[in-house]
């Protein structure tokens, strides 16, 4: 069903309320979309704290409306026109159309406001004075002071299609008849009972920068900047009770240019700690060639997580290894930040139809409580549930691509009697299998291809030569080739 | 005067510490392997702590993994953590936590080149978090050997080198030597020999067998005449 279109929409005969396949059949080129109400929650409220640069409070009104209290704020703009002008102008130019109105309660800048939407009221009429607040909404009818719907079907059924109809109703009549809210509805409007709305909270970005008079190109003096904006940016941390997950830093070239080289560090575990910090920046700088001279610097954290004080109590650990955590949590970060990106990993278990596919990596050693595991690509994959009686039959050693092999089998769908495998011989004494594998029937044919480059079904079989070394090696049954696939070292 | 056993153990412990290199011998501790067998005959009555050994096994599949595997996993049973420098991918994490790993505690480290990881064995065993540090670097000088040890000793976890083959064991400077070989399975389990050729402040180890099976993990049994394959010489010697 429909739930909102396009301005070309409607003109080609679109309203709400159509069914989709109606809607294809008046507008055949009609793009449609899925109606995603939580991402316009959320578009809505991250306008509404875009909007913070124009009023000191904002929030947000229903599915589709944006509040701002301007109490004080006219005087900056020079006048309640050039304020509401640009506040509109802001919307306007950001894609959306809108709205607006500037009115001393909320209920009467909500009604206002929806009239001029919807035709009712003129756009110059949309700034209302404290004091002439029933004389404005006199004629805008009922449902414009937020009643519900039903309520405001009732007074439309009974004739009351105006607000100053209802105005001059008995107040005491009215709850009997009409239900409680209409009272709280109108004392809202016109100012008699107080009304708030709940404001989104600004973004807080833990950042400092720094820039300099001339371009510095000693290592001494940036790795003091450097420190001075660690300082900044940890105090920063503590004082919002987080620790920092990622920190971006920035170098600026010289006389005001923008941003030359930026590099990022994360973090294991939430941080505030000053020295770790500076330690793991350094890594990426201390090699850097100043030569052209820095001009500024900017370190943000990019990501921050509030850190639990019992931190050691995160793990469940009721040892002494608690006290291991920082220690091992700071080298982790200086091992990835020295070795590089997805060098310094978990593994998790997965459930995989494919050995090699047993097990993901997880870059954050701390999500390893968690069952659902986010992959570097942030896809979920269930973890298996547990170690499985197979995965302890698998060999420890798995090559990462299987090596061809030379065979000797004297039965079919039996271990070999024999193999050579790089130059080496080995007879086989013992052998156990065949344990067939394949891809994944979804997969299909052509994919799901193996690392051999197989189609996908293998038999297995785990065997011991005579030294007593034992393999893991299969028969790629599309091609009966052999290849050694682990060694159970 | 000193009595005569009074005058032994002070001779002892004197020996212990030259032996013992430097730090304190008394503050050094000792990990149970869990086999009761196998703690006998190990000075302090468990792995050596705070030190570097060897584990080393002539080729492929003799076992070397299996043991480090098993002995990073009791080090780390009182906390900390596991980290096994894997430079080719080759590590299988689900069968490491069948040989006993926790895989909550296992980081697995891929260095790039020797350099990278010798610094980060280095390092890592410097922190006092890490439990066990498990890697092949090829064959170390003495020099490097001795590095490590040192880190080993500060950050008190333990140091397991693979080995593949004599050629490539450290020059010196463990604490410990295990070879590892292939030995004759029965079925479901599979079995190495296991001789600790060299210890420090203790006398080298023989006629072990270590045995792995799903329903029992790892255990350290001894050795009966005749379980070595081909004709290398029988030193089996019976369980005292």
């Amino acid at each position: 069903m429909v739930s909102a279109c396009s301005r070309e929409a409607w003109s080609a005969g679109l309203r709400e309320g159509m069914s989709l396949s109606q809607a294809r059949a008046t507008c055949p080129g009609l793009a449609a979309e899925r109606h995603d109400a939580r991402a316009d929650a959320a578009a809505l409220a991250s306008l509404a704290r875009w909007l913070l640069r124009l009023a000191p409070r904002a929030g947000v009104d229903g599915a589709d409306g944006l509040l701002l209290d301007v109490t004080g704020c006219a005087r900056l703009y020079g006048g309640e026109g050039r304020l509401r002008s640009a506040v509109l102008g802001a919307v306007r130019g950001a894609g959306f159309a809108a709205a607006g109105a500037i009115a001393g309660t909320i209920g009467a800048a909500w009604a206002a406001a929806r009239a001029a939407a919807a035709g009712l009221m003129e756009e110059d009429d949309c700034i209302i004075d404290t004091g002439r607040t029933a004389a404005a909404l006199a004629r805008l009818p009922p449902w414009a002071l937020r009643l519900e719907g039903p309520t405001a079907a009732h007074l439309a059924a009974l004739g009351v299609d105006r607000i100053e109809t209802l105005l001059m109703l008995p107040r005491s009549s009215l709850p009997s008849r009409f239900g409680e809210g209409v009272l709280l509805r109108m004392d809202q409007a016109l100012g008699y009972v107080a009304e708030d709305f709940a404001a989104v909270e600004p973004s807080r970005e833990i950042s400092a920068a720094m820039r300099f008079e001339y371009a510095v190109n000693r290592a001494a003096a940036v790795d003091l900047a450097v420190q001075r904006l660690v300082e900044q940016v940890a105090s920063g941390l503590e004082a919002a009770g987080a620790g920092a997950l990622r920190l971006d830093l920035a170098f600026f070239g010289p006389g005001g240019s923008g941003a030359v080289w930026r590099r990022s560090v994360s973090l294991c575990r939430p941080s505030q700690d000053r020295r770790h910090l500076l330690g793991l920046l350094r890594i990426q700088y201390e090699r850097l060639d100043l030569s052209p001279g820095v001009g500024g610097l900017r370190l943000t954290a990019g990501a921050t997580r509030p850190i639990d004080v019992r931190s050691g109590a995160l793990f469940g650990e009721a040892d002494g290894s608690a006290a291991a955590w920082p220690e091992a949590a700071a080298l982790l970060d200086e091992l990835a930040g020295r070795l590089g990106d997805g060098r310094v990993v978990q593994a998790r278990l997965k459930a995989s139809l494919r050995p090699e596919e047993g097990w993901v990596e997880g870059g954050n050693v701390e999500t390893s409580k968690r069952q659902n595991v986010e992959t570097s690509e942030g896809r979920n994959i269930e973890a298996a549930d547990g170690l499985d009686e197979v995965g302890v039959l698998r060999p420890l050693r798995l090559l990462g691509r299987p090596e061809l092999i030379e065979v000797m089998a004297l039965e079919p769908d039996s271990p070999p009697a024999w193999f050579r495998h790089l130059g080496r011989e080995h007879r086989v004494r013992w052998g156990v299998g065949p344990e067939r594998m394949c891809g994944a029937w979804w997969s299909g044919p052509d994919e799901g291809a193996g690392a051999d480059g197989s189609a996908g079904i293998r038999d297995y079989y785990q065997v011991e030569s005579e030294g007593g070394c034992r393999f893991w090696v299969y028969c790629e049954r599309a091609s009966r080739r052999w290849y050694l696939h682990g060694v159970y070292e | 005067m000193f009595s005569g056993p009074i005058r032994l153990a002070a001779l002892a412990e004197a020996i212990g510490r030259i032996e013992g290199g430097y730090g304190d011998a008394r503050r050094r501790r000792h990990i149970a392997t869990g086999s009761a067998l196998l703690d006998r005959r190990l000075p302090g009555g468990g792995l050596a702590a705070g030190a570097v050994h060897e584990l080393y096994s002539g080729d492929a599949g003799g076992g070397a993994w299996t043991a480090a595997a098993w002995l990073a996993a009791r080090a780390a049973a009182g906390g900390g953590f596991i980290l096994w420098f894997d430079s080719c991918r080759d590590l299988n994490p689900p069968a490491a936590a069948g040989r006993g790993i926790d895989l909550e505690r296992l980081v697995v480290v891929r260095p790039r080149d020797r350099g990278e990881m010798l610094w980060g064995m280095g390092r890592s065993l410097r922190c006092r978090g890490v439990s066990a540090v498990v890697g092949s670097v090829g064959r170390l000088s003495l020099l490097e050997a001795r590095r490590l040890q040192l880190a080993a000793e500060s950050g008190g976890g333990v140091g397991l080198l693979l080995c593949r083959g004599a050629s490539m064991r450290a020059a010196g400077g463990v604490a410990s030597r295990w070879r590892l070989t292939g030995l004759a399975g029965r079925g479901a389990v599979q079995r190495f020999g296991l001789e600790i050729e060299k210890c420090r402040g203790g006398r080298p180890v023989g006629g072990l067998v270590l045995e792995f099976s799903r329903d029992q993990g790892v255990v350290v049994v001894s050795a009966e005449l005749g379980d070595r394959p081909g004709s290398s010489s029988v030193a089996g010697v019976a369980a005292g």
